[in-house]
């Protein structure tokens, strides 16, 4: 159980990154997570298909409490925002070979992560949920308590937005 | 979909627009998976929002994201066993504490050298202090259930 849960948290981790902007936040978020999870009463067996959705749903609520307390703070959010583009930005970096491409590559990838960071909240956690985490729309329906007949039109509005945005700053990035 | 490009589109492509994520994702009834796979062979502009959807989802993901530090992963992942061994160690504490209070309470109580009179006032400062004690505790825990701004970090 110990390594399937801590690679469990490894990959909320990226998730509550992406809906608090910054990672300070989204450590303690796990880590409240996780507490509850080690705690609960109703939460449900480690072992158990229902565990990681049931999972998720507490650290994307968590989650959002976060955004909402950290409102108070505003300027501080939008610092921490740009260190996790940074960060992102410092990855992507690090990879090798053929320069330009690899620049081209780069630029790509850092305006993939600024427009999903630019969408609304609403957008971007189904965006993650769906794209990188990889949930099917059962699952997705359960962590953000909501149909099942409203995940796929409201992901595609997302991944609308998330080409929109996309291509805007491809504009700007080109210019 | 742009607005300049939907103007021309039939109310077939409107519908399919709808499913294209849903068959991207392999979430469609096979009907209608059947019904966007003959309409995406036969209209190259669906076809090309498809295609730029399943590209956009592949660059998802793989895109990069910040890592969880070590430090904190083992820290959440030893708790259980942390706060186990703390929890034990209040217990026996308090048990210990408990035992003591009964036991110098008893002595105290029944010593008769003591006079009726200096085991009354030392009754009441004790318990006073008690009470004192007790209610700042319930009113500290009162006030820390309700405070909405205890998750704000300044």
């Amino acid at each position: 159980m110990d390594t399937q849960f801590s690679n469990l948290l490894k990959d909320a981790f990226k998730l509550a990154a992406k809906i608090v902007h910054n990672t300070a936040d989204a450590h303690d978020v796990i880590q409240d997570s996780a507490a509850i999870a080690f705690s609960h009463a109703s939460a449900p067996e480690s072992t158990s298909v229902e565990f990681k959705p049931w999972f998720y749903r507490v650290v994307r609520n968590k989650s959002i409490d976060r955004v909402r307390a950290n409102q108070v703070a505003l300027k501080r959010h939008d610092n921490d925002a740009n260190k996790v583009i940074e960060q992102t930005s410092a990855h992507i970096g690090n990879a090798e070979a053929n320069p330009e491409t690899e620049i081209l590559r780069t630029r790509r990838q850092q305006n993939i992560a600024k427009a999903l960071d630019n969408i609304s909240l609403e957008h971007r956690e189904i965006v993650m949920l769906k794209d990188f985490q990889g949930f099917s729309y059962a699952e997705i329906a359960d962590i953000l308590s909501i149909a099942k007949g409203s995940v796929m039109s409201r992901l595609h509005r997302a991944r609308l937005a998330l080409k929109n945005e996309l291509a805007a700053l491809d504009i700007t990035s080109a210019k | 979909m742009n607005d300049t490009n939907s103007t021309s589109h039939s109310n077939q492509c409107l519908h399919i627009e709808e499913l294209l994520s849903g068959y991207l994702d392999d979430e469609l009834t096979q009907q209608q998976s059947q019904q966007v796979s003959a309409h995406i062979d036969t209209c190259p502009h669906c076809k090309q929002s498809y295609e730029q959807l399943a590209s956009l989802q592949q660059e998802v993901n793989m895109m990069k994201m910040p890592e969880m530090e070590t430090d904190r992963l083992d820290q959440i992942m030893n708790e259980p066993a942390a706060k186990a061994t703390q929890s034990l160690g209040w217990v026996a504490l308090l048990i210990g504490i408990a035992i003591a209070l009964v036991f110098a309470l008893t002595s105290f109580y029944v010593d008769s050298s003591i006079s009726m009179t200096q085991k009354l006032i030392i009754s009441l400062i004790g318990g006073g202090l008690l009470g004192v004690f007790l209610s700042v505790v319930r009113q500290q825990w009162l006030a820390r259930k309700t405070d909405k701004f205890k998750g704000v970090k300044l």
